[in-house]
């Protein structure tokens, strides 16, 4: 489609296809929970424990309700939250806990789309500024060869070189998301982490948004992480995905597996939840009960335990560890 | 028909912007039978919150212009009615409410009780019509909240007593829009107008959701109008679906023969553009039209493959392929109804 080299001056330590490009170990965040005089009283266990490695090519998927942990993982990925244990495994290095200017050569490699890219774009920007300002950052191109460079992204995400002149309002939603994964890949990354990259569009939108992840991966030869509550979508375009509960993976596995064969009873549950036309109705078999509890005071043992039907005391006792079962698959569960 | 609820004929509004009149609906035609859950579908943009205000009577004053059309409503004109008597005697109390986000509705600060007995005071079933200044009477008072009690317990809220207590950001996303559905039962209406109200939710809490809104509507008769753009939530609980596509109703059926035998060019490309198992996801190419200038006769006939030369000139007429099967589209006879593969997933 467009003329563009990748390999240039940008790239660091090109990992093979399938070898692993991202691996986090005994990952945790912790936030501190305040009193009203500061004091702090408690921690909210946004992650903790989480154990994925991601290989180079693949799309990865990490689904969960809102409040599991899914963007505070890719977040804590990227080193916008510091990470409170672990480690982070990043084309061969370490980057856990890096100082601000090493995190910035990284950053070139390693990107987040934010969920609303309405948001994340200046308002009294052009967007041709907008797709500069990475370029001016971290490279020392010239002008000329910047503007060479967007208009090339430009044609990458099919958007037309007039609109390098307008402001972000004046585009549409799918024309946003466009616009900001553009900006990304005028650095070539990757890997990429797309937090909720489909909420809010339309589902012809959608579709087209999809279609066009699918295209750029090809052609940059790119890794995601594709952060989403919407089952459908990471069905359609994941290799492999991981269910998050409450902080911790509960279980991760092949798309296809996961979703034929689902061991864990909340993904049981989160995948009978979603609405099959002409299928049977959800409405009249659904036997999920509750909601999740409050993630600053968590029950003990299996953070599932409240509302699962397959409790057994040893649930009560101690957290179930996500253990391999054969595989790709891996499932924290006592009773499978 | 005489039994209708509601019916919507001829509507056209349109909303005065710096550029010119925006014409969001045009003529709509829309009917609800007593009892009968129907979806209202379309993109962004298309004009289901417009229609759904319109009902309500809370379009904007100062901008929005109604320039044709009838909206009957139980034998009643509303578009006639005087602003005095919508408020007093059809919204809130024949016809409710309820929102997508249920955290911007509810007031900040006040407890989730007050806010019900507030509605209670004046939209309660015994309240008495037109005087403001009339004491909440005690005896009033007490039987409207057992009222609100019993039904906390329908709609499966933990502790109604407790609840009651709580501000609105005390409770969960799911519980607030339990309580909504109970602020939107406790009048006893006739019908319900839900714009989205699962959209902000989780897929297991929209799940819980939509069982409990529907077993309510069924148990109760109350006819219900949801406006979603998640065809898969529509399948879920409607009886019947209207399709809107840039103020234009283009296709109403039955549920089942919607999913299974869609008509309409762009019902079937909506249909297509859900995510599914074969990995060709088709898009609809093109963009919905600006509502300021919006192209003439069926406003899909830019992006719509099928499009003949008289799709430009003229809005199709309505047609009836199969009982209680509306379709507007020139090509009814020359496309023949095609089966759609069930969406897995």
């Amino acid at each position: 489609m467009s003329s563009y080299n990748i390999n240039d001056t940008l790239d660091g330590i090109e990992i093979p296809t399938g070898e692993p490009i991202l691996g986090v170990k005994n990952f945790s965040k912790w936030f501190p929970i305040n009193n009203s005089w500061n004091r702090q009283t408690g921690w909210l266990k946004a992650l903790d424990n989480v154990s994925l490695t991601v290989n180079k090519g693949e799309i990865v998927g990490v689904v969960g309700e809102s409040g599991c942990g899914k963007s505070t993982l890719g977040k804590t990925i990227m080193g916008i939250h510091k990470l409170t244990e672990g480690s982070v495994n990043f084309e061969g290095s370490e980057i856990g806990h890096l100082n601000p200017s090493e995190s910035r050569q990284l950053r070139r490699r390693l990107q987040y789309t934010y969920q609303d890219p309405g948001a994340s774009l200046d308002p009294r920007w052009k967007i041709g500024k907008s797709l500069h300002e990475p370029l001016e950052i971290h490279t020392t191109l010239k002008r000329a060869e910047r503007e060479e460079r967007v208009k090339a992204i430009l044609t990458a995400v099919n958007l037309p070189e007039a609109h390098l002149d307008l402001y972000p309002h004046e585009i549409s939603g799918g024309q946003q998301r466009r616009i900001g994964l553009a900006r990304i890949l005028t650095l070539h990354p990757s890997l990429i982490v797309l937090d909720e990259p489909t909420s809010g569009l339309d589902v012809s939108v959608q579709a087209t948004i999809l279609n066009l992840f699918l295209d750029l991966q090809k052609q940059f030869n790119l890794t995601y992480i594709f952060i989403s509550h919407d089952l459908s979508v990471v069905r359609m375009i994941c290799d492999r995905v991981a269910v998050m509960y409450l902080g911790k993976i509960v279980e991760i596995n092949e798309t296809e597996k996961l979703f034929s064969d689902p061991k864990h009873p909340y993904t049981q549950s989160l995948l009978s939840a979603i609405p099959v036309i002409g299928g049977k109705k959800v409405t009249e078999n659904f036997w999920l009960e509750g909601e999740p509890p409050n993630p600053s005071n968590l029950p003990s043992g299996c953070s599932f335990r409240t509302r699962c039907p397959k409790k057994t005391d040893q649930c009560l006792q101690s957290p179930p560890p996500l253990t391999n079962t054969d595989g790709e698959h891996s499932v924290a569960c006592f009773n499978t | 028909m005489d039994n209708t609820l509601l019916s919507v004929k001829g509507l056209e509004v349109g909303f005065d912007t710096e550029q010119g009149l925006a014409k969001v609906l045009d003529k709509v035609n829309f009917e609800i039978m007593p009892g009968e859950i129907v979806g209202l579908v379309g993109e962004s943009g298309c004009g289901k919150t417009t229609l759904a205000r319109a009902i309500l009577g809370v379009l904007p004053k100062n901008s929005a212009r109604i320039s044709s059309g009838t909206i009957n409503f139980n034998n009643n004109e509303l578009l006639k009615l005087s602003s005095k008597d919508l408020a007093d005697n059809i919204r809130g109390k024949l016809i409710t409410f309820i929102p997508q986000d249920p955290l911007t509705s509810f007031n900040p600060v006040f407890t989730i009780g007050a806010q019900m007995m507030d509605l209670m005071k004046w939209k309660s079933p015994d309240s008495v019509k037109g005087k403001y200044f009339t004491r909440y009477k005690k005896s009033r008072q007490i039987t409207d909240r057992k009222r609100i009690i019993d039904l906390l317990h329908t709609v499966q809220l933990p502790d109604p007593e407790g609840i009651l207590r709580k501000y609105p950001h005390e409770v969960s996303g799911g519980q607030r829009q339990r309580l909504m559905i109970a602020m939107a039962l406790l009048p006893e209406p006739r019908m319900i107008i839900a714009d989205e109200p699962t959209t902000a939710l989780d897929v297991t809490i929209q799940a819980q959701i939509l069982k409990l809104l529907r077993g309510v509507a069924v148990d109760r008769g109350v006819s219900v109008l949801f406006t979603t753009h998640d065809l898969g939530a529509a399948y879920e609980i409607c009886d019947r679906i209207t399709v809107m596509y840039a103020g234009q109703e283009v296709e109403t059926a039955i549920s089942n023969d919607f999913f299974s035998k869609p008509r309409h060019p762009y019902t079937r490309k909506l249909l297509q553009s859900l995510p599914n198992n074969s990995q060709t996801l088709k898009g609809i190419p093109g963009q919905i039209p600006a509502l300021i200038n919006p192209p003439s006769g069926c406003r899909f006939h830019p992006r719509c493959d099928e499009a003949i030369s008289e799709c430009a000139k003229l809005r199709p007429a309505v047609t009836w392929p199969k009982k209680g099967h509306m379709l507007r589209c020139f090509n009814s006879k020359s496309a023949p109804a095609k089966e759609t593969k069930n969406v897995v997933i």
